[in-house]
Order: structure tokens, then sequence, then C-alpha cells
């Protein structure tokens, strides 16, 4: 059982339901039997060509049925449906819809279906009814499609007063109209609309031109709704497009994208060429430590420190500003290296893992090598500026919380560079240092190769065993 | 809603035979002309579509829909339901179709039929009683999961029966008692949902 409350808000609905108004309910029925008029027409046609071929029924159910199996029953469904639908809008406006105009014939049935009229399902010579279930026509009458539409319309009727050719032509550019629209070319359709308003700028079906034309103008607006409408880039936008003023990202978000998308993939791929590039892009001030490739007397490589090119560096006190347990180099590339390093000062947390630093390793001209570090934006951050970017282009601009992204990364930026402002350097020292052992012990790209975690030579224990490459090395 | 729509919703349904004609009349019983179902039945269709959740604006064309599909099968109906509850199972399909359409195409309601339809009380209070009496209806159903709000339209709106209801939507008698009793618990939800927003209070 359900509560009074429930039960009292139900009897008022129920004593007094919704209607729809008398212009409605007109208007309704005019447009059912317009649009059912398609079929009208084209079972009246079958029946009208087959009746004036064969003359009994027999014969015109059986002719009928072969006819819309071939082409040219295609065509002839075609030809009778513009005739057969121009008169059903006759019809419509003028009478009640009982008469099919056809020639030769005075009177027709309905053109509507019936189940009750034995008569005209009867073997005698059958009138061109609207029946889809007689015999002589076919069960389901296929649907108009623009080409059969432009067919030239068949003159349904001898009436002076009505003017059937006119209005077949009407009812024929309307329906081309309509199926242009059907089908999402507006363009088309308000084109049709023009070349009506142009040849019958007083016709009968001028109210359904221009609400057909309003229809198309609505839909070339707005062009994600359009019926039919086939998956493109502006489907996805339109379809959270709930207000007039929502801003057009949709034309630009995608090259946007891609031009984010292109450099990150870019350096994330690290090529040598772009990794220089992305230094003088990021104002760094040149490399830190520049190593020169030399071959001793037996022709062995080995790199040495070039001290003219690099100041020497100043000793680290890595257990004061770095703890060396915690940073970590893991190769990305053929020569880059992304350390992760914890902070050791209270005020960052101990715990916290921060940013990236990548340390790249170029290999330069003239047998040097350079070593440099950058800082790196969070991941995080990264994968917060593909997701705003994406949701632009979706269309969320419009919402308040989608910009809460950009002020997070922003703000994540900025920690993030004023934590490296101090890491980075060490950092520097750091890899540099490391590099430089690791040019001592014959296999400067060790570190960079390698991928797990190394030691700083010096601050860590030293191996017990040698990597196996350096040791086949040497 | 194109034609072409409602061919496709329509296309689960029963094939066309050929000849049905005259057996469907002799187990109708008697004769059945669109016009004359379309009058005696427009107001239960546009009515029952609205409360099926098809918005204001495509109301008129879903109900065109309606009347094509009955059109086009009204030789095949066999009168094994009365019409009614055949126009309530069309009626299901096409607001279920305009359901898909409105979630891909999302659009803004219009009042302007509302306004039409509530003018026509016989006194300004009466009018503006049925108005909120209405609205406070439309508010609630659409808190529904479309399945129960189906079966209690049907069920407390329509007064259909159970049986008749589990022909119309082609559902076992006994799912259409579960779904019922699963719609009125939430129907009684929304409505004290509802109640509280209304007076400017709201659940704790």
């Amino acid at each position: 059982m359900m509560s009074p409350e429930a039960e009292s808000l139900l009897a008022k609905n129920r004593q007094r339901p919704p209607r729809p108004s008398e212009g409605a309910r007109a208007r309704m029925k005019n447009q059912v039997l317009v649009r059912a008029g398609v079929a009208v027409a084209a079972t009246a046609a079958v029946g009208t060509a087959t009746t004036a071929s064969a003359g009994t029924a027999a014969s015109v159910g059986l002719i009928a049925k072969v006819l819309a199996s071939w082409k040219l029953g295609a065509v002839v469904i075609a030809l009778g449906a513009l005739g057969g639908g121009a008169a059903v809008l006759m019809n419509a406006k003028e009478a009640p819809p009982s008469v099919v105009p056809t020639e030769g014939r005075n009177a027709s049935p309905p053109p509507v279906p019936t189940v009750d009229e034995p008569s005209r399902v009867a073997p005698t010579p059958p009138p061109p009814s609207a029946e889809p279930t007689t015999e002589q026509a076919p069960p389901e009458p296929p649907p108009v499609t623009p080409e059969a539409s432009a067919k030239p319309a068949v003159r349904p009727a001898s009436k002076p007063a009505a003017k059937p050719d006119d209005l077949a032509t009407e009812a024929d550019l309307l329906a081309r109209a309509q199926s242009a629209l059907t089908s999402g070319d507006a363009k088309k359709a308000i084109a049709l609309c023009d070349e009506h308003a142009a040849r019958f700028p007083n016709g009968k079906l001028a109210a359904e031109r221009d609400g057909l034309r309003a229809r198309a103008k609505a839909v070339q607006k707005r062009p994600g709704s359009r019926p039919n409408d086939k998956p493109s880039r502006d489907r996805g936008v339109a379809s959270w497009q709930h207000g007039p003023t929502m801003p057009q990202f949709h034309w630009w978000a995608w090259p946007l994208l891609a031009a984010i998308l292109l450099p990150w993939a870019l350096l994330r791929s690290k090529p040598v060429w772009w990794t220089k590039f992305a230094f003088v892009r990021l104002g760094r001030v040149g490399p830190l430590l520049v190593a020169e490739r030399r071959e001793d007397e037996a022709g062995a490589t080995d790199y040495r420190a070039a001290p003219a090119s690099t100041p020497r560096l100043p000793s680290l006190d890595l257990g004061r500003q770095l703890d060396p347990e915690g940073a970590t180099f893991r190769a990305v590339g053929p020569s880059t290296a992304l350390v992760k390093a914890r902070h050791p000062k209270p005020r960052f947390g101990r715990s916290e893992i921060l940013g990236m630093v990548t340390i790249e390793v170029v290999r330069g001209d003239d047998n040097t090598v350079h070593v440099d570090a950058r800082f790196a934006p969070p991941p995080g951050t990264t994968l917060l500026a593909l997701a705003f970017v994406y949701l632009l282009a979706r269309g969320y601009g419009s919402s308040l919380w989608l910009y809460v992204v950009p002020l997070t990364m922003a703000w994540q930026i900025a920690r993030g560079y004023e934590q490296h402002r101090e890491l980075l350097p060490v950092i520097k020292e750091h890899a540099a240092d490391l590099f430089v052992t690791s040019i001592a012990e014959g296999d400067p790209w060790r570190w960079a190769r390698g991928g797990a975690k190394s030691e700083a030579a010096g601050h860590a224990p030293p191996r017990k065993t040698r990597p196996k490459r350096a040791a086949e090395k040497t | 809603m194109s034609l072409l729509s409602v061919l496709l919703a329509d296309a689960d349904r029963a094939p066309s035979k050929a000849g049905d004609a005259l057996e469907t009349r002799g187990k109708a019983g008697r004769s059945l002309v669109f016009e004359q179902v379309y009058d005696e039945h427009v107001d239960l269709v546009w009515r029952a579509l609205r409360r099926f959740g098809v918005l204001e604006s495509a109301l008129e064309d879903a109900t065109q829909d309606v009347f094509l599909v009955v059109h086009r099968r009204l030789g095949e109906f066999e009168g094994r339901s009365s019409v009614s509850t055949w126009l309530y199972g069309i009626a299901v399909g096409i607001a279920r179709n305009h359901r898909r359409t409105r979630r891909r195409r999302p659009e803004h309601t219009t009042e302007g039929v509302e306004d039409e339809m509530v003018a026509r009380g016989a006194s300004p209070e009466r009018g503006a009683e049925d108005s909120e009496a209405l609205r406070a209806l439309d508010k609630i159903l659409s808190e529904l999961d479309p399945d129960k709000r189906e079966v209690f339209v049907l069920a407390e709106l329509e007064e259909l029966t159970a049986p008749e209801i589990a022909a119309a939507l082609e559902l076992n008698v006994n799912t259409v008692y579960t779904r019922l009793r699963a719609a009125r618990a939430a129907f009684e939800q929304a409505l004290t949902r509802f109640r509280a927003k209304d007076q400017g209070r709201f659940p704790t």
C-alpha cells in the first residue's frame, strides 16, 4: 500500500490526466496521415499499375509481387508514391481522407488500413486501396528514398481546382528536403525549401515548407544533433554543449592536444638532438661536465674528465643534503636517466618522494660527453595536463570545477620548482660525480644503461662484484 | 524521430505475413479503422508517452511515431489483447527509443506544450492545482528507473492489471509484481524527497 499523500497525488493525476490540445491533436493526425501517405500511395500505385495491365484481382496480386521484387516494380512504386502522396496531402487538407484520386476512377476507398471490408480482397477487380494486408499489396511498403522521390510524379487526379501537378511537385520537393534532412544534409534540405519557396511562394504546402526549413536551420546550427548524425569530431563536443554560451573548443582542441602530446612523446623518447634543443628551450646554461674520449696506445677507449671545460665540483656532503640511499637512477633512454630523490629536510617531509630530475648524458662532438640535469615536473602533472586538455576538447569548459585541474597543476609545478631549486644542484653534482666515477671505472654508460639503483662511488659501499659487461671489457 | 527509427524500433516485433487480415478480423471479431483508433486513443497514447518520460518537445513526434506503427501494423492486430494494451506496448517501445535518442543528443525541455495543456483548467485555482500535481508527478517519476517507471505508470496511473501490463511489456506477471513493488517504494522515497525540497527542508 502506498501512503495517503502518494495516493492523493496519483488520484489527482488520474482524475484530471494531461491531454493534448485540440490543435495538437489535429496537427498530429495530419502529420501521421502525411507520413503514412507514402505507404498508402505505394500500395495504391501497385494496385493501379497492375490493374491496368492485368485486369483481374488474382493477376493483380501476382504481378504486384513480381513487380515488387524487380527494379521495374520499384520504379512503379516510386512513381505511384509521388502521385499517391500528393493525393493524400490533398485529402488531408481538403476532404476527409477517404479518397485516393486515381485516373479513371471517381471514388476510391479511404487510404487507411482496414480489416473489415472483405470486398477489397475479393476476386473482383479491386480498387487501389490502402490496405497494407491485402494480397495485391506488398506486406511492407518500401520506404521513400530521395532517388525514388525525385522521379516525376504521376498525375493523381483530374480536379482542376486542386492543381495536382503543382501539388505533386510541391510534395516531391518537400519529400526530398525531408529525406535530405533525415540523412543529415541540412544544407541540401534548406536549398530544396528555397527552391520550393521560389516556385511556389503561396503553395499549399507553404506551412510545411517553413516548418521544414526551420528544422533544417536548427540542425545546421547544431551539427552534433542532426538526425542520424555520423560519428565525427563534433559529435562528442555537441553532446556536451548544454548552453548557448558554451565556448567552441573543438576546432582547436585536437591540434592543441597534438601539439602537447608530440613534444611529450619526443621528450620521452629522448633523441640526442631533441634533448639539446630542450635544454636551450628550458634555459639551461650548458653542460655540467664534459668528458673526453681518449684512446691509449693499446687502442683501449678511455674517458677522462676535461678539466679545462669543467669546473671542479665541490665536495659533496650527500649525507647532509641528499640521501644517497634514497636516490635512484633509472634509465629511460639511450642516454638518459631519471633520478628520484628524497629530500632530507623536515619541512619537505622525509618520506616524500619529490619530483624527478632528468639526467642527460649526451655524446657530444670531439669525443666529449656532456652530463646535465634538468627539472622534470612530477609525472602526475603531465597526466593532469592531458586530462585538462581532453576535458576541454570534450566541451567541459563551462564547468567551474574543471579549473581546479590547472590550478592544482600550477601549484604542483611551483612547489616542485621551489623544492628542486635547492635539490637540483645537489643532484647535478651527485650525477656528475657518479659519472666521473663511472668513467674512472671504465664504463661511463653503466648507470644509464643499467636502470637499477646506482650507488655513488665513495658514498655508498663498493660493489663486491663488478658488472658483467665491465668485467668482460676489462 | 525519423521513420527509419520507427522501423528499427518495431523491427523486433513479429514479422508481417501476407493474408493475415482476414484471419485477424475473425479473431478480433470487430473491425478496426485507423482513424477510429486514432480518435479514440490519441489522448491515451499522448498521456502515456508523457508519463513514460518523453520530453514535451518530442511528444508530438513520439505520438506520430506510435500511430505510424499502428497504421502499418493494424492489420496484424489479432485481438488477443485490448487495443489500448497493444498501444501501450508500442508506446513503451517508442518512449525507450526517445530516451536513447535523448541520451545521445541531450536537449532542453520546453514548457510551451505543458502551459497550453495546463491552461485548459476549469478555473485558475483548479488549473494551478492540476499544474502543481502534474509537475510534482513528473518530477517524482523522473527519479524512477525506466523499467520501474513503465510498470508504475501502467499500474497506478493507467490502471492496467498485472496481466495486461505483462502483455504490454512482454514480461512475466511475477516480474511485473516485483517491479511494481519496487517502483512503489521508490516512488514513496522520491515523494518524500520532493516534499522535503519543496518545503525548504532536506532529509537528514
